[in-house]
């Protein structure tokens, strides 16, 4: 397998980006945005390390695109649960929730 | 080397219970899983666990530390690190419990036909798919030469230390060489003070020309042994190497 750590970084400081931009688009950052944007921040820090140590490790490509959609799809859950936690997805919520299902379920997300 | 394709199995999600569990160090713990449906996996191969843990869907990988040889339950072998998450949770998991599993998964994978000596390299918990190597063989009877060097820092934190022992007196194929890299005084055959270097490993693996060589461990343990090996003259392509930062 030749990916590269670097390329894996890559998409994912695009897809941090993509988030910030979203969240801005209507120049405020809700409290709600603000805690989705921080539960998605942290847990890339550890996808990518989660990431890093399975590029280490002797994976076919089909068994790295597996591994990587089971973390991809733990961020997904766990910002759906933070937008849930007040009972309710507002509207800000969820388009910031679609672009990282979206990520999530990329074939070619790295 | 051989393509394992062929007999590789498809990676299954599914539950499994935690039937038994073991402590092994006072940082780790061994845990027999049930599968709901068993499944073939091959020595050196690893799972992934699943679980919610304060709220976060969190899965880690996990090496499967008993042979394919038992195959109505696996185990896999978890070292508690020191800002733990799943490793944890894994520790202080009641029996009963149930998990989601997937795997088996990896290449880092030992084969009979691959030949008849192996040289495996481990630190740490980079142990466990080492030990399930050494007793797949065991368990076959196979004719194949082992010689295992293992690295901890404190006899202490020697995982599988009774079980690798018992099998290096009792099996005369298998060599165990223990290396304690904190202990000033090590008064056992085949145990030594302080870390594998390439007087010792050049010394031991001698006798182990054209054998495969599988590394396991963290990542600065599996360069330095990659780096004397190379020094060693070793060809490359009889390395395989698994990592992680645990
Ligand atoms: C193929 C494979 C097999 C494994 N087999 C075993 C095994 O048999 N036994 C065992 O105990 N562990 C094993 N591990 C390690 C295990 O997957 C976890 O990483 C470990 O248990 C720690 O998880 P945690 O959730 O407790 O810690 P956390 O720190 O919450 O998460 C660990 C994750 O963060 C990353 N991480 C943590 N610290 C660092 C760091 N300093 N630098 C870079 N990244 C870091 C790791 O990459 C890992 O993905 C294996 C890993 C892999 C990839």
């Amino acid at each position: 397998m030749h990916r590269e750590l670097e390329e894996i970084k890559s998409s994912l400081s695009k897809l941090i980006a993509e988030l910030e931009r979203k969240a801005l688009e209507d120049d405020i950052i809700s409290k709600d945005e603000q805690a989705l944007l921080e539960c998605v921040q942290r847990d890339i820090e550890n996808l990518e390390s989660q990431l890093a140590e399975m590029l280490g490790s002797s994976l076919d490509e089909q068994e790295f695109r597996d591994l990587a959609a089971q973390v991809l799809q733990d961020m997904f859950e766990n910002a759906l649960r933070v937008a849930k936690s007040d009972g309710k997805i507002t509207r800000d919520e969820k388009e910031l929730i679609d672009i990282i299902q979206r990520f999530s379920l990329e074939e070619e997300a790295f | 080397m051989t393509d394992h394709s062929r007999v590789k199995q498809k990676p299954v999600e599914q539950l499994s219970r935690v039937v038994a569990t073991r402590r092994e160090t006072n940082d780790t713990k061994t845990l027999r899983l049930r599968p709901e449906i068993p499944f073939a996996w091959l020595p050196g191969q690893f799972i992934t666990v699943r679980a919610i843990i304060d709220n976060k869907r969190v899965t880690r990988a996990y090496s499967i530390s008993s042979s394919p040889t038992k195959r109505e339950w696996l185990e896999i072998t978890v070292r508690q690190t020191a800002t733990p998450t799943m490793s944890k949770y894994l520790n202080e998991i009641p029996e009963g419990s149930e998990l989601i599993i997937k795997g088996p998964y990896g290449r880092f994978i030992w084969s009979e036909e691959v030949s008849d000596k192996v040289v495996l390299l481990g630190a740490g918990s980079g142990i466990t798919p080492l030990k399930t190597i050494v007793e797949y063989i065991l368990d076959k009877q196979l004719r194949v030469k082992i010689n295992l060097l293992y690295s901890c820092p404190r006899l202490d934190n020697v995982i599988f230390y009774d079980i690798l022992k018992k099998w290096s007196e009792s099996a005369s194929n298998f060599e165990f060489n223990l290396f304690l890299t904190q202990e000033k005084h090590v008064n056992s055959e085949n145990a030594f003070s302080g870390r594998i270097n390439r007087e010792r490993l050049g010394k031991l693996i001698s006798d182990y020309e054209e054998a495969p060589i599988y590394i396991c461990g963290m990542p600065g343990f599996v360069e330095s042994m990659q780096e004397m090996l190379s020094d060693l003259g070793i060809n490359p392509r009889l390395v395989r190497r698994e990592k992680w930062s645990g």
